[in-house]
């Protein structure tokens, strides 16, 4: 049975919020109970008595939720299925069973011990499967083994039909494929309730990777220093970063605000597509485009991209041409690099790239990176800059997954982090401003300004990154969803799996 | 006893012409006055006041409201709630409810305009409490109530409660999903009674400062839809249009223990449309037919509760989406006459006599009236 927790329960104070400290905004916003799964059995309990009682479930499976899609329930109840954290739970593998409460470095340890496979999935350790496969989910390995929603073969998923019963299903490729599709990248918590993510095969993690780190100190740092290195980063990306040869390469550009001095970064992972670092000529080539722009790479002092750095102390040091980077089991790598932050307050955006920056695209980051605003404190400010695509761009997963970004090369997350309510409103101009700016230059598209609207540059959003300022424009959807044939074929979903949007938060399928 | 007439739209402009005729002859039966004001709501975007002179309507003050499906007057007489049916507000999928203050002579200035709860799109009908400190919107298109707290410190309303519904029936245009079409206080406060046209099913909710939580569910006939409610002024006698199947039931209601007892009778001919129950308690009033154009008034038995057909209207093309009495007067809201049709009642038994068309308004699908102080 599902533990329940209510207002009058010690924990109820720790458990009604996620990991974004801005939700629920007040006490009224909050959910009444919370019911903790441990089995999907106790999930489908839960839902029942949660539908039938008339309340509206939000579903949480690490509480990494960019958005209030869950935290703010006024009155509601939200399904935890943070227990539900099992892999294959005793029984045999292939195929690969992953609960949805499954932190992702633990699954990552899990399936390397167990079966030597891994999930190409992201850095930040405490984020869960649910949420991120769920969304499409990537990472370091994805430009070498794709998204790891492309690997879901299955999805054991609750669902709530007409008349307010509770179903469960198992679908597939060949099962309600519809509904498959849907949960292939679609988003969380707007169907069902997903209780485990099935994958007849995953891919095997590299053996070793070489890490590199450059850093960019903001002490001498111009504008046109600034440019070239925007410029620089994007047009490998754009260009050589096709070449399959470099899809076992993942870099990402850490720009942070000067107002938190230092420096700026750029963390790189690299093997070659076979697992292996045996030839470092295409990481050497890359380095080498920076040398103009910062020093040569050298271990992070610790102070650079928490969840991607190449650290003094971790590795085998080795000299790279004039580089120094270091060479590390990919195990050991990967859980330097899955550290999460603390829950702090913050507001996030998000981008798809196609091509480089255009200089006025640079030149508008540096000038929203430098701006000042007074009383407002931008330390905690960044956009980071992934590479993006290689494996990811496979043509023939736009009919049967739901992530329809398949031609960017580069990804934009743009956040900002603080500590006090107080400081809400300076820190959410300067993101809005910044965003709004940035995609209203020369080369935006006139009738939808304000966004990267898809075009020969952008492909919209990351409905992994969900960001509520986008509801202000009536094409939201086709931002994270592409304008063609997926909204409507979601919508379709929605309607006949969820006729009554028992699943809804603000960024859900609209019915 | 029927009485059928043929009016169409331009007859009925010639009859508001005659206006000062028909006022002579209220007068002259020595009916009482009529309501004071009259708030229509037009699916143009806009709120129509009139005042109201026996037969004579005038103009006073269009106000904006987005689309108001339902209007109420709080019963301070201060304050005029609209139900805005809407699938988006302040760019969320919800509706919203605007608050509107009342001048001394009825005029509306907009005060405040609460969003409700996410996904409570295309919400339809308010339910005020007699007190006037609550109310229950029923959200047609979300398929949800959302219970309000009306703070009598002049803050704008606020979600206490919401109540999330589940169900479908057999009609698979219109019952996919639930449709709550409206609430309705019972005579305790503690109570609401609501329809759900796409689950056939009426519920009995307990209503607290905080929830509204299922006391009763009762199944109406499958297919049936039930949309709109009356209560019994006595509080014993539940009277449900049924929207899809176009019908008429009778319930039993038991008020103490907030219990829908039986089915009292079925009545299928030309109703499912709104209601109304003259303050006699003594006639109810139906529209309905094939094009919601037939108005009928009913005799109500109070030893057995059934109805008994007093009168009969077929006003061609003139199709009724809202209905309205008080002791004198019958109103009728016409979206195809784009107006207002009054029939003058009898205070005593709210017998009707011939209408005429009291107000233009354009795709008007709501009214609300503030009448005379008692």
């Amino acid at each position: 049975m599902p533990i329940i927790i209510t207002r009058d329960d010690p924990r109820y104070v720790s458990l009604q919020k996620g990991h974004n400290a801005r939700f629920p905004e007040t006490e009224i916003d909050a959910a009444k109970r919370i019911f903790l799964c441990e089995t999907s059995a106790d999930a489908a309990v839960a839902l029942q008595q949660i539908v039938s009682s008339g309340l509206r479930p939000t579903i949480r499976s690490g509480g990494h939720c960019y958005e209030d899609f869950v935290a703010n329930n006024p009155g509601g109840a939200i399904l935890d299925l943070s227990l539900l954290s099992g892999i294959n739970d005793g029984r045999s593998a292939p195929p690969y069973r992953i609960g949805p409460g499954v932190q992702l470095w633990n699954g990552y340890l899990e399936l390397y011990k167990r079966y030597g496979v891994t999930l190409p999935g992201g850095t930040c350790g405490t984020v869960a499967a649910g949420g991120h496969i769920s969304g499409g989910g990537y990472g370091l390995l994805s430009r070498l083994h794709g998204l790891s929603s492309d690997w879901l073969t299955a999805v054991e998923i609750l669902t709530v039909n007409g008349s307010g019963k509770v179903v469960p299903r198992r679908v597939d490729a060949r099962h309600e494929a519809d509904l498959f599709r849907a949960c292939r990248g679609a988003g969380g918590g707007g169907l069902g309730v997903i209780t485990s993510y099935e994958f007849d095969k995953l891919p095997q993690p590299p053996v070793e990777v070489v890490e590199a780190y450059i850093s960019f100190p903001w002490e001498g740092m111009t504008e046109e220093k600034f440019v070239s290195l925007l410029k620089t980063f994007g047009e490998y990306w754009e260009t050589h970063g096709q070449d399959p040869e470099t899809w076992g390469m993942f870099a990402v550009l850490v720009v942070s605000h000067q107002a938190g001095g230092g420096h700026m970064g750029m963390s790189i992972q690299f093997c070659n597509p076979d697992g292996t670092c045996r030839d470092l000529t295409i990481l050497n080539d890359y380095l080498d485009r920076f040398l103009q722009c910062g020093s040569p790479a050298s271990p992070a002092d610790g102070t650079g991209h928490a969840g991607l750095a190449a650290r003094k102390d971790a590795g085998d040091p080795l000299c790279s041409g004039v580089h120094i980077v270091r060479r590390r089991n990919w195990l050991d790598a990967t859980a330097g690099n899955n550290s999460s932050g603390s829950s702090t307050r913050a507001k996030y955006k998000s981008a798809y790239m196609k091509r480089g920056f255009t200089e006025a695209e640079a030149r508008c980051i540096y000038k929203h990176m430098t701006r000042t605003i007074p009383n407002v404190d931008l330390r905690g400010s960044v956009i980071e800059m992934d590479s993006y695509g290689g494996a990811i761009n496979r043509k023939e997963l736009l009919e049967t997954t739901s992530v329809v970004q398949r031609a960017s090369v580069l990804k934009l997350q743009f956040m900002t982090f603080w500590g006090e309510p107080q400081d809400d409103a300076g820190r959410l101009q300067w993101i809005r401003d910044l965003y709004k700016d940035l995609y209203s230059g020369p080369d935006s598209d006139s009738d939808h300004k304000e966004t990267p609207w898809w075009s020969s540059r952008h492909e919209g959003c990351y409905i992994n990154y969900p960001d509520r300022d986008m509801l202000s424009y009536t094409y939201w959807p086709q931002l994270y969803y592409g304008h063609g044939e997926l909204y409507p074929f979601l919508q379709t979903v929605k309607r006949k799996y969820d006729p009554n949007n028992i699943f809804h938060h603000a960024m859900s399928i609209r019915p | 006893m029927n009485q059928r007439s043929s009016l169409n739209r331009r007859h009925f402009l010639r009859i508001v012409g005659a206006a000062p005729l028909a006022l002579r002859t209220s007068v002259a039966r020595g009916l009482p006055s009529s309501p004071r004001l009259a708030y229509v709501g037009s699916g143009c975007g806009e709120i129509y006041v009139f005042h109201i002179d026996g037969p004579n309507w005038t103009l006073k003050q269009i106000v904006a409201c987005k689309a108001p499906a339902s209007l109420t007057v709080h019963p301070n007489r201060r304050i005029l709630y609209a139900v805005n049916q809407v699938d988006s507000h302040q760019h969320l999928p919800t509706g919203s409810v605007e608050t509107f203050t009342l001048a001394p002579d009825g005029r509306l200035a907009a005060f405040s305009k609460t969003s409700l709860s996410l996904s409570a799109t295309l919400p339809r009908h308010l339910a005020l409490s007699p007190d006037g400190k609550r109310a229950v919107v029923a959200i047609h298109g979300g398929g949800a109530y959302n219970l309000l707290a009306l703070p009598d410190d002049g803050q704008p309303a606020r979600i206490a409660g919401i109540l999330k519904e589940t169900g479908c029936g057999p009609n698979a245009l219109h019952q996919l999903s639930a449709h709550p079409s409206m609430a309705l206080f019972d005579t305790t406060q503690r109570r609401v009674l609501t329809s759900d046209t796409g689950s056939d099913r009426i519920s009995v909710f307990a209503v607290d400062e905080t929830s509204l939580t299922v006391h009763q569910r009762f199944a109406t006939d499958a297919g049936s839809g039930p949309a709109h409610l009356v209560l019994h002024p006595k509080g014993d006698i539940l009277f449900v249009a049924n929207h899809l199947n176009r019908s008429l039931c009778s319930y039993k209601y038991d008020p103490e223990q907030g219990r829908i007892l039986h089915c009292i009778q079925r009545v299928a001919e030309d109703t499912g449309g709104p209601l109304a129950l003259h303050p006699s308690g003594c006639t109810l009033y139906t529209t309905g037919g094939g094009e919601d154009d037939v108005i009928q008034a009913w005799h109500i038995d109070r030893t057995t509760g059934r109805l008994n057909r007093l009168q009969s209207w077929h006003q061609h093309s003139a199709r009724s989406v809202a209905i309205t009495a008080e002791r004198n007067t019958l109103l009728v809201v016409s979206d195809t006459l784009n107006g207002v049709l009054r029939f003058a009642a009898e205070p005593t038994d709210g017998r009707l006599h011939t209408p005429n068309l009291a107000a233009e308004v354009p795709e008007p699908f709501s009214i609300a009236m503030l009448s005379d102080p008692v």
